[in-house]
């Protein structure tokens, strides 16, 4: 399996799945990038999760996100408008008097507000307008990321 | 990805089972023992687990009663202890997350509702909760000093962020305690807990 990934690990420093491999789930989040890469959600034992592994390769490379979906084993997408200020990705596990489950959030931040779906597994989604929440469910754009580094 | 989410009453209690399963899927909050009504305006004096309409005894969970703003009564003790004084294996609830791979949580929150709608407060009932943090017998703990009355949307007890390593397990530590507003039985009262996490 190391030699399989190497290409897609090794030539960037930072691991990351540029195609649907054993490493992506069935339920994932795709992001498209301003290089022109496709990147796909993964697990890979020992690693920090795949959206800290893409902040980092955006940030290194000087890259941003132009685009960002969550697709599900049931075949659904839920997608986002290109171009935002930001995308949000994040997991929302809830337990009740009686059941629980996780919800994958795939969401975008433009002036400071966030649109967020929330989508259970069979892609089923509830939208909700909140405040931006900011790092580490946020990765910015790059020119957003330089003006607030400025 | 293999998530799961389940809750324990105490470290070590039995699960409080999914609903679905028929089984033991509540906590129960009575008097003297199981099947005791508790005075209005008193607290829990026992706790199990037990089924939706509190008729069948699942086993005795951790008992916490309310003794003051920043006290309570763990087990049969006549002598209250403060919050932080509280070890995590004498919690009412026990909330753990498993996941696959290492994660951080953050947002994780705990509220009371009727069972219908996690925004609607219980029904007839005054629940407290504080978060416990104190896994080590000689050192004092880190959760919640007071008792916060949660209802609804309206009071939602905040977790504390689980940041400082990623772990594939997470646990979270909850007391409990109740009084009644009423004269009856009250099941209109649910517990939801939820967190964030990459």
């Amino acid at each position: 399996m190391f030699l399989k990934y190497q290409e897609d690990s090794l030539s960037r420093d930072i691991p990351l799945s540029r195609k649907v491999n054993e490493l992506v789930p069935k339920s994932r989040w795709i992001a498209s990038l301003s290089n022109g890469e496709t990147i796909f959600e993964d697990y890979r034992d020992g690693e920090e999760p795949a959206w800290e592994r893409l902040r980092r390769y955006v940030k290194q490379e000087g890259l941003s996100i132009t685009n960002l979906r969550a697709q599900f084993e049931s075949g659904k997408t839920v997608p986002l408008p290109a171009g935002q200020e930001g995308y949000i990705q994040k997991k929302k596990a809830w337990l009740t008097t009686g059941a629980g489950g996780v919800m994958l959030c795939v969401g975008y931040v433009q002036k400071n507000i966030a649109g967020i779906h929330e989508a259970a597994n069979d892609g089923d989604s509830v939208f909700r307008i909140v405040s931006d929440p900011g790092e580490p469910w946020a990765i910015y754009r790059k020119d957003v990321r330089d003006a607030v580094a400025k | 990805m293999a998530t799961t989410v389940r809750w324990f009453g105490g470290a070590g209690s039995p699960e409080i089972a999914p609903a679905a399963s028929g089984g033991f899927n509540t906590v129960g909050f009575f008097g003297a023992s199981f099947g005791f009504s508790i005075r209005v305006g008193e607290y829990n004096t026992t706790t199990f687990r037990t089924n939706a309409n509190g008729t069948s005894n699942g086993s005795q969970l951790p008992n916490i009663k309310f003794a003051n703003t920043s006290g309570a009564f763990v087990g049969a003790s006549l002598i209250a202890e403060e919050l932080l004084e509280i070890e995590n294996t004498l919690s009412t609830l026990n909330v753990r997350l498993n996941t696959d791979n290492p994660i951080k949580t953050q947002n994780t929150k705990f509220r009371a509702f009727d069972r219908v709608n996690i925004n609607n407060n219980p029904s007839g009932v005054t629940i407290n909760a504080a978060e416990v943090r104190k896994d080590q017998a000689l050192v004092r703990g880190s959760g919640d000093q007071f008792w916060q009355s949660i209802f609804g949307s309206g009071s939602v007890l905040d977790l504390f962020d689980q940041t400082t390593a990623n772990a594939t397990q997470h646990d979270f530590y909850i007391a409990l305690t109740a009084t009644p507003t009423s004269i009856g039985e009250k099941t209109d009262i649910g517990f939801y807990w939820e967190t964030e996490f990459l």
